[in-house]
């Protein structure tokens, strides 16, 4: 298993020869509060050669639990979330896919990621063996209203993964509009 | 308010008749029980053919497991094989639906626009707010029904959600429906008392208006979760209708919670 700072890549099927499927989880600890708290939502994007969004059908969340290709699949466990990728299923048209958390912005206090403490992705094989693993430590949390954990992409024939930690002030808007993404 | 002489493709319960004899062939019946994944509404056509037809028996809806390694056995491979399974259901339950305009497509939801859909990502991002309503009734999925008045008149049961807030309630004058917990909804009713129109807006700053009462009539929004997308409706009632025969009239039953000491005792 290795811990990336942010920044830096994984070789994933150079290193793992014959591996066609990884579980990504991504989890966080939220403080408590007795009032109206911030919720985070995970949100999968599957991006073009652009790194725009091929469609809104290729977005992955708790409201859309399948991608179109059936190849990205949106389950709970251990982690707060996890995405089943099977990476043999992807289109060739998907460069990457981006996992991020949005604070759901609720009218009611939404918040930001000020309350979040221990917020991580790891990647795993299919049987739960980590692979990689990003601890998210970015600084002026209150600010932040939605961020990029992490992406799989593509290099050559290779999947790769990338450790971001990239923050969002401007939320899923923000987020939405780098994307491509239509709300 | 005159019938309409066309036939109504607004009303959801009709896509639930099946002709009598209109079964699926056996060689494609079996071809089905065999796919092990289902596939999205969106996928290519050949993967969209393997989704189970609205009449399959019930025994052609338990093939997950059939035909994929041994690998699958295991509870992460059956969690996945479920929520694509769910996920699949969901989109052939929206696919059967009558085509719906967008709410970018419709101004006002009236007695001729009755009807709007809105996408997943719309039905499940932030807050929906409705502006202009006096009285609004909900009921989540787990049954658990509920009324307010804007003057803060209460009857039945809140939904509380994990983030600490009502699934569907007022804020001020706005009533507002928490949309990151849409899954939690079966539906919800919008009454409008004053003059004014009422407006719904949502977060990608997309609204549409509902009209006052007008020559007797009055329009509730229905606001109505069908798969994974909310269904937007305008429903005419008569204006001198109270809020409990509304409530009766769209079959919304109050539920109580009962007291603590009833409990185990």
């Amino acid at each position: 298993m290795a811990a990336l700072v942010a920044g830096a890549n994984a070789a994933l099927t150079v290193e793992n020869p014959g591996l066609d499927h990884v579980v990504v989880g991504m989890g966080w600890d939220t403080i408590p509060s007795n009032g109206p708290q911030a919720e985070l939502v995970p949100f999968v994007v599957m991006c073009d050669g652009d790194g725009k969004a091929v469609s809104n059908d290729h977005l992955v969340f708790f409201n859309q639990l399948v991608s179109a290709d059936s190849s990205v699949t949106f389950i709970g466990d251990g982690d707060q979330e996890q995405i089943d990728v099977q990476l043999k299923l992807v289109p060739e048209d998907v460069s990457k896919i981006i996992f991020l958390a949005y604070v759901d912005p609720e009218l009611r206090g939404h918040g930001s990621f000020a309350s979040v403490r221990s917020a991580h992705i790891r990647v795993a094989t299919d049987e739960n063996r980590e692979l990689v693993r990003f601890n998210v430590s970015v600084l002026k949390l209150e600010s932040v209203t939605a961020m990029i954990f992490g992406e799989l992409y593509r290099h050559r024939t290779d999947w790769k993964f990338r450790a971001l930690g990239q923050g969002y002030s401007t939320g899923l808007a923000g987020v939405a509009k780098d994307y491509g993404i239509s709300l | 308010m005159t019938a309409p002489s066309n036939p109504r493709t607004d009303l959801v319960f009709l896509r639930r008749r099946i002709k009598p004899g209109r079964t699926q062939p056996v060689a494609a019946a079996s071809v089905q029980a065999a796919a092990p994944v289902l596939a999205r509404a969106s996928a290519p056509p050949a993967q969209a053919a393997q989704f189970p037809p609205a009449n399959t028996s019930r025994s052609a809806g338990l093939v997950l497991g059939r035909g994929t390694t041994p690998s699958s056995t295991s509870a992460r491979a059956q969690r996945l094989a479920a929520r694509r399974q769910k996920a699949a259901l969901e989109d052939h339950e929206v696919k059967l639906l009558f085509p719906a305009p967008g709410i970018a497509d419709v101004y006002e939801l009236n007695l001729v626009d009755r009807v709007l859909r809105l996408s997943a990502l719309q039905s499940s991002v932030g807050t929906m707010v409705v502006s202009g309503s006096t009285a609004i009734a909900w009921e989540s999925v787990r049954g658990v029904t509920g009324g307010k008045t804007v003057d803060g008149h209460k009857a039945g049961t809140p939904v509380e959600t994990s983030g600490n807030r009502e699934l569907v309630g007022y804020n001020g004058r706005e009533a507002l429906v928490s949309l990151r917990h849409v899954r939690e909804l079966r539906r919800a009713i919008f009454i409008n008392r004053s003059s004014s129109p009422m407006g719904v807006q949502l977060f990608s700053g997309d609204t549409v208006a509902l009209p006052p009462a007008a020559d007797g009539t009055q329009m509730v929004l229905l606001a109505h979760r069908i798969g994974n997308v909310l269904e937007l409706r305008a429903e005419p009632v008569p204006h001198d209708w109270p809020d409990i025969k509304i409530w009766q009239e769209f079959d919304f039953s109050m539920t109580h919670r009962a007291p603590v000491s009833s409990y185990g005792r």
